[in-house]
Protein backbone atom coordinates (compact mmCIF):
# COMPACT_ATOMS: atom_id res chain seq x y z
CA UNK A 1 0.00 0.00 0.00
CA UNK A 2 1.70 3.26 -1.23
CA UNK A 3 1.91 5.90 1.52
CA UNK A 4 0.34 9.38 1.65
CA UNK A 5 3.71 10.97 0.57
CA UNK A 6 4.02 8.36 -2.48
CA UNK A 7 0.30 9.11 -3.65
CA UNK A 8 1.09 12.44 -3.37
CA UNK A 9 4.03 12.82 -5.30
CA UNK A 10 2.07 10.66 -7.86
CA UNK A 11 -0.29 13.38 -8.62
CA UNK A 12 2.40 16.04 -8.43
CA UNK A 13 4.68 14.47 -10.79
CA UNK A 14 1.33 14.05 -13.44
CA UNK A 15 0.96 17.54 -13.15
CA UNK A 16 4.55 18.12 -13.11
CA UNK A 17 4.40 16.07 -16.62
CA UNK A 18 1.40 17.98 -18.06
CA UNK A 19 3.23 21.02 -17.03
CA UNK A 20 6.26 20.29 -19.10
CA UNK A 21 3.86 18.89 -22.41
CA UNK A 22 2.13 22.24 -22.12
CA UNK A 23 5.37 24.28 -22.25
CA UNK A 24 6.45 21.87 -25.22
CA UNK A 25 3.32 23.09 -27.04
CA UNK A 26 3.62 26.70 -26.44
CA UNK A 27 7.29 26.69 -27.59
CA UNK A 28 6.58 25.33 -30.93
CA UNK A 29 4.04 28.41 -31.44
CA UNK A 30 5.06 30.84 -33.90
CA UNK A 31 7.84 31.73 -34.41
CA UNK A 32 9.34 28.18 -33.13
CA UNK A 33 11.27 29.04 -30.25
CA UNK A 34 13.77 25.83 -31.04
CA UNK A 35 16.17 26.75 -27.50
CA UNK A 36 13.18 26.26 -24.97
CA UNK A 37 11.79 22.98 -26.97
CA UNK A 38 15.17 21.21 -26.57
CA UNK A 39 15.79 22.75 -23.05
CA UNK A 40 12.66 20.38 -22.21
CA UNK A 41 14.70 17.24 -23.82
CA UNK A 42 17.45 14.76 -22.35
CA UNK A 43 20.67 15.35 -24.56
CA UNK A 44 19.68 11.69 -25.96
CA UNK A 45 15.88 12.59 -26.57
CA UNK A 46 14.67 11.03 -30.00
CA UNK A 47 11.73 12.70 -31.69
CA UNK A 48 9.66 10.52 -34.49
CA UNK A 49 7.74 12.55 -36.63
CA UNK A 50 6.96 9.52 -39.38
CA UNK A 51 6.50 11.25 -42.30
CA UNK A 52 8.58 14.23 -41.49
CA UNK A 53 11.54 12.45 -40.26
CA UNK A 54 13.39 11.11 -37.23
CA UNK A 55 15.83 13.00 -34.80
CA UNK A 56 18.23 11.90 -32.81
CA UNK A 57 19.69 14.77 -30.07
CA UNK A 58 19.14 17.63 -28.66
CA UNK A 59 21.43 19.18 -31.78
CA UNK A 60 19.50 17.45 -34.38
CA UNK A 61 16.42 18.68 -32.96
CA UNK A 62 16.86 22.11 -32.67
CA UNK A 63 17.74 22.61 -36.06
CA UNK A 64 14.48 21.02 -37.87
CA UNK A 65 12.17 22.97 -34.87
CA UNK A 66 14.75 26.76 -35.92
CA UNK A 67 13.96 25.27 -39.59
CA UNK A 68 10.29 24.99 -39.50
CA UNK A 69 10.49 29.14 -39.43
CA UNK A 70 11.18 29.11 -42.83
CA UNK A 71 7.72 27.37 -43.76
CA UNK A 72 5.24 28.09 -40.81
CA UNK A 73 4.95 31.43 -39.97
CA UNK A 74 1.85 31.01 -37.40
CA UNK A 75 0.45 28.30 -35.61
CA UNK A 76 -1.12 27.84 -32.40
CA UNK A 77 -1.08 24.32 -30.24
CA UNK A 78 -4.24 22.93 -29.03
CA UNK A 79 -2.94 20.54 -27.08
CA UNK A 80 -5.69 18.62 -24.63
CA UNK A 81 -6.71 15.13 -23.66
CA UNK A 82 -3.42 14.23 -21.51
CA UNK A 83 -3.15 10.55 -20.41
CA UNK A 84 -0.41 10.43 -18.33
CA UNK A 85 1.17 7.38 -16.13
CA UNK A 86 4.02 7.82 -14.11
CA UNK A 87 6.01 3.99 -13.39
CA UNK A 88 6.26 2.66 -10.33
CA UNK A 89 9.75 3.56 -10.06
CA UNK A 90 8.53 7.38 -10.02
CA UNK A 91 11.41 8.69 -12.52
CA UNK A 92 9.93 7.49 -16.34
CA UNK A 93 6.30 8.81 -17.26
CA UNK A 94 4.64 8.01 -20.59
CA UNK A 95 1.81 10.33 -21.89
CA UNK A 96 -0.35 10.42 -24.88
CA UNK A 97 -2.80 13.56 -25.90
CA UNK A 98 -4.58 15.08 -28.69
CA UNK A 99 -3.52 18.08 -30.87
CA UNK A 100 -5.14 20.18 -33.24
CA UNK A 101 -3.14 22.69 -35.05
CA UNK A 102 -3.71 26.16 -36.76
CA UNK A 103 -0.25 26.77 -38.94
CA UNK A 104 0.03 29.01 -41.81
CA UNK A 105 1.94 26.77 -44.24
CA UNK A 106 3.70 29.13 -47.31
CA UNK A 107 0.93 31.23 -46.76
CA UNK A 108 -1.74 28.59 -46.55
CA UNK A 109 -3.68 28.00 -43.80
CA UNK A 110 -3.99 24.38 -42.87
CA UNK A 111 -5.49 22.50 -40.21
CA UNK A 112 -4.22 19.95 -38.52
CA UNK A 113 -5.35 16.76 -36.58
CA UNK A 114 -2.54 14.68 -34.18
CA UNK A 115 -1.78 12.49 -31.63
CA UNK A 116 1.38 12.47 -29.94
CA UNK A 117 3.05 10.59 -27.46
CA UNK A 118 5.90 10.93 -25.05
CA UNK A 119 8.21 9.51 -22.68
CA UNK A 120 9.78 11.16 -20.16
CA UNK A 121 12.51 10.93 -17.64
CA UNK A 122 12.93 12.69 -14.19
CA UNK A 123 17.05 14.29 -14.34
CA UNK A 124 17.34 15.79 -10.32
CA UNK A 125 14.04 16.69 -9.75
CA UNK A 126 12.93 17.58 -13.16
CA UNK A 127 10.69 15.96 -15.80
CA UNK A 128 12.35 15.30 -19.14
CA UNK A 129 11.14 14.20 -22.39
CA UNK A 130 13.55 11.22 -23.90
CA UNK A 131 10.92 10.49 -26.74
CA UNK A 132 8.18 12.49 -29.10
CA UNK A 133 6.13 11.08 -31.58
CA UNK A 134 3.67 11.74 -33.21
CA UNK A 135 0.61 10.37 -35.64
CA UNK A 136 -0.69 13.17 -38.16
CA UNK A 137 -4.25 12.22 -38.85
CA UNK A 138 -4.65 15.13 -41.04
CA UNK A 139 -3.15 18.52 -42.00
CA UNK A 140 -5.20 20.22 -44.70
CA UNK A 141 -5.45 22.83 -46.85
CA UNK A 142 -8.46 25.17 -44.59
CA UNK A 143 -10.80 25.50 -47.77
CA UNK A 144 -10.36 21.56 -48.36
CA UNK A 145 -10.95 19.37 -45.38
CA UNK A 146 -10.05 15.97 -44.64
CA UNK A 147 -11.45 14.23 -47.12
CA UNK A 148 -10.60 16.35 -50.34
CA UNK A 149 -6.97 16.27 -49.40
CA UNK A 150 -5.81 14.49 -45.87
CA UNK A 151 -2.56 16.06 -45.87
CA UNK A 152 -0.53 18.44 -47.58
CA UNK A 153 2.99 17.13 -48.87
CA UNK A 154 5.64 17.20 -45.90
CA UNK A 155 7.75 20.20 -45.04
CA UNK A 156 10.85 20.26 -47.12
CA UNK A 157 9.83 17.69 -49.63
CA UNK B 1 -12.17 18.56 9.11
CA UNK B 2 -10.68 16.57 6.19
CA UNK B 3 -8.06 14.75 6.77
CA UNK B 4 -5.12 14.75 4.81
CA UNK B 5 -6.31 11.05 3.29
CA UNK B 6 -9.36 12.25 1.89
CA UNK B 7 -7.65 15.28 0.67
CA UNK B 8 -5.10 12.80 -1.31
CA UNK B 9 -8.30 10.43 -1.88
CA UNK B 10 -10.08 13.64 -3.83
CA UNK B 11 -7.54 14.36 -5.80
CA UNK B 12 -7.14 10.70 -6.78
CA UNK B 13 -10.35 10.24 -7.49
CA UNK B 14 -10.77 13.65 -10.06
CA UNK B 15 -7.36 12.22 -11.78
CA UNK B 16 -8.93 8.85 -12.15
CA UNK B 17 -12.10 10.01 -13.67
CA UNK B 18 -10.30 12.22 -16.10
CA UNK B 19 -8.51 9.63 -17.12
CA UNK B 20 -11.43 7.44 -17.44
CA UNK B 21 -12.85 9.20 -20.31
CA UNK B 22 -9.73 9.23 -22.22
CA UNK B 23 -9.60 5.74 -21.97
CA UNK B 24 -12.89 5.79 -23.35
CA UNK B 25 -12.54 8.38 -26.27
CA UNK B 26 -8.87 7.06 -27.18
CA UNK B 27 -10.64 3.48 -27.42
CA UNK B 28 -13.71 4.34 -29.20
CA UNK B 29 -11.65 6.65 -32.09
CA UNK B 30 -9.33 3.70 -32.76
CA UNK B 31 -12.46 1.67 -33.09
CA UNK B 32 -13.72 4.11 -35.51
CA UNK B 33 -10.59 4.14 -36.97
CA UNK B 34 -10.75 0.84 -38.12
CA UNK B 35 -8.83 -0.66 -35.67
CA UNK B 36 -10.56 -4.66 -35.75
CA UNK B 37 -11.94 -6.63 -33.82
CA UNK B 38 -13.70 -3.35 -32.53
CA UNK B 39 -12.94 -2.79 -29.01
CA UNK B 40 -15.99 -3.74 -27.78
CA UNK B 41 -14.13 -5.62 -24.65
CA UNK B 42 -11.91 -2.33 -23.95
CA UNK B 43 -14.74 -0.12 -24.10
CA UNK B 44 -17.29 -1.81 -22.02
CA UNK B 45 -15.27 -2.57 -19.31
CA UNK B 46 -15.17 1.26 -18.55
CA UNK B 47 -19.09 0.57 -18.27
CA UNK B 48 -20.87 -0.08 -14.94
CA UNK B 49 -23.42 -3.41 -15.81
CA UNK B 50 -26.40 -0.86 -16.07
CA UNK B 51 -24.95 2.36 -18.06
CA UNK B 52 -26.71 4.34 -20.27
CA UNK B 53 -25.50 6.21 -22.83
CA UNK B 54 -27.86 9.00 -24.62
CA UNK B 55 -27.82 11.85 -27.05
CA UNK B 56 -30.26 14.25 -28.16
CA UNK B 57 -29.65 12.66 -31.70
CA UNK B 58 -29.22 9.15 -31.71
CA UNK B 59 -31.69 8.67 -28.48
CA UNK B 60 -31.34 6.40 -25.30
CA UNK B 61 -29.03 2.69 -24.75
CA UNK B 62 -29.14 0.65 -21.62
CA UNK B 63 -26.63 -2.15 -20.79
CA UNK B 64 -23.95 -3.39 -22.66
CA UNK B 65 -25.36 -4.83 -25.62
CA UNK B 66 -27.50 -1.66 -26.43
CA UNK B 67 -24.16 0.46 -25.75
CA UNK B 68 -21.99 -1.85 -27.87
CA UNK B 69 -24.47 -1.39 -30.69
CA UNK B 70 -24.91 1.61 -31.02
CA UNK B 71 -20.96 1.72 -31.20
CA UNK B 72 -20.44 -0.85 -33.65
CA UNK B 73 -23.29 0.33 -35.92
CA UNK B 74 -21.42 3.81 -35.94
CA UNK B 75 -18.50 1.87 -37.10
CA UNK B 76 -20.06 1.12 -39.70
CA UNK B 77 -20.37 4.39 -41.32
CA UNK B 78 -17.25 6.33 -39.69
CA UNK B 79 -13.75 5.95 -41.30
CA UNK B 80 -12.20 8.35 -39.22
CA UNK B 81 -12.83 10.17 -36.27
CA UNK B 82 -11.05 12.46 -33.84
CA UNK B 83 -12.57 13.46 -30.14
CA UNK B 84 -10.95 16.81 -29.22
CA UNK B 85 -11.78 16.76 -25.24
CA UNK B 86 -11.87 19.89 -23.29
CA UNK B 87 -12.33 20.17 -19.25
CA UNK B 88 -13.30 18.13 -16.98
CA UNK B 89 -14.83 19.89 -14.03
CA UNK B 90 -15.79 16.47 -12.32
CA UNK B 91 -17.61 17.01 -8.34
CA UNK B 92 -17.30 13.81 -6.29
CA UNK B 93 -20.21 12.91 -4.01
CA UNK B 94 -19.83 13.57 -0.84
CA UNK B 95 -19.75 9.23 -0.11
CA UNK B 96 -17.00 9.07 -2.32
CA UNK B 97 -18.45 6.30 -4.73
CA UNK B 98 -20.04 8.56 -7.21
CA UNK B 99 -19.37 11.38 -9.46
CA UNK B 100 -20.21 14.21 -12.15
CA UNK B 101 -18.31 15.49 -14.75
CA UNK B 102 -18.38 17.94 -17.26
CA UNK B 103 -16.67 18.10 -20.67
CA UNK B 104 -16.48 19.85 -24.13
CA UNK B 105 -16.19 17.79 -27.56
CA UNK B 106 -14.81 18.77 -30.85
CA UNK B 107 -14.72 16.31 -33.03
CA UNK B 108 -13.73 15.35 -36.68
CA UNK B 109 -15.51 12.57 -37.98
CA UNK B 110 -15.34 11.26 -41.70
CA UNK B 111 -18.85 9.78 -42.13
CA UNK B 112 -19.55 7.94 -45.48
CA UNK B 113 -16.92 9.46 -47.09
CA UNK B 114 -17.83 13.18 -45.85
CA UNK B 115 -15.96 15.50 -43.68
CA UNK B 116 -18.17 16.14 -40.57
CA UNK B 117 -17.53 18.79 -37.64
CA UNK B 118 -19.44 17.45 -34.37
CA UNK B 119 -19.28 20.07 -31.35
CA UNK B 120 -21.06 18.37 -27.92
CA UNK B 121 -20.79 18.98 -24.32
CA UNK B 122 -20.87 15.81 -21.75
CA UNK B 123 -22.70 15.58 -18.77
CA UNK B 124 -21.63 11.95 -17.16
CA UNK B 125 -21.87 10.32 -14.12
CA UNK B 126 -19.41 7.59 -12.35
CA UNK B 127 -19.48 5.10 -9.97
CA UNK B 128 -17.12 3.10 -7.87
CA UNK B 129 -17.03 -0.71 -7.81
CA UNK B 130 -14.84 -2.47 -6.10
CA UNK B 131 -12.34 0.70 -5.80
CA UNK B 132 -12.49 0.96 -9.91
CA UNK B 133 -14.48 4.39 -11.30
CA UNK B 134 -17.11 3.09 -14.24
CA UNK B 135 -19.30 5.36 -16.35
CA UNK B 136 -22.68 4.87 -15.18
CA UNK B 137 -24.29 7.64 -17.58
CA UNK B 138 -23.01 9.26 -20.89
CA UNK B 139 -25.12 12.47 -21.75
CA UNK B 140 -24.19 13.54 -24.79
CA UNK B 141 -25.69 17.12 -26.06
CA UNK B 142 -24.66 17.15 -29.71
CA UNK B 143 -24.88 21.19 -30.83
CA UNK B 144 -23.95 21.06 -34.43
CA UNK B 145 -23.01 18.17 -36.52
CA UNK B 146 -22.05 19.69 -39.87
CA UNK B 147 -20.39 18.94 -43.65
CA UNK B 148 -16.90 20.34 -43.07
CA UNK B 149 -17.47 22.59 -46.15
CA UNK B 150 -20.78 24.30 -44.74
CA UNK B 151 -20.33 25.38 -41.54
CA UNK B 152 -23.04 25.30 -38.58
CA UNK B 153 -24.59 28.71 -39.53
CA UNK B 154 -25.37 27.21 -42.81
CA UNK B 155 -26.02 23.59 -42.04
CA UNK B 156 -26.21 22.78 -38.35
CA UNK B 157 -26.83 19.30 -39.13
CA UNK B 158 -26.77 17.74 -42.46
CA UNK B 159 -29.21 18.36 -44.24
CA UNK B 160 -29.00 14.96 -46.94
Amino acid sequence: MATLEERTQRLEDIEAVRRVLLRLGESCDGPYDADTFVSLMTKDAVMDLMEMGVYRGRQAIHDFIAGLREHISFTLHYWCGFLIDIAPSGTEATATWYGMETPTIEGRAVLGGLTHDARLRKVEGRWMLTHLGQKLHFMTPYDKGWVKERTIPPIGS
Amino acid sequence: MTTLEAQIQWLEDLQAIERLKLDYVQALDDGLCGARPFPTDALMSLFTDDAVWESNIHGRFEGHEAIAELFTGWAERLSFARHFTIGPSVDIAASGAEASGHWYSWETLTVEGRAIYLAATYDDDFRKVDGRWLIQHVRSNIIFRTPYESGWVKEPFPQS
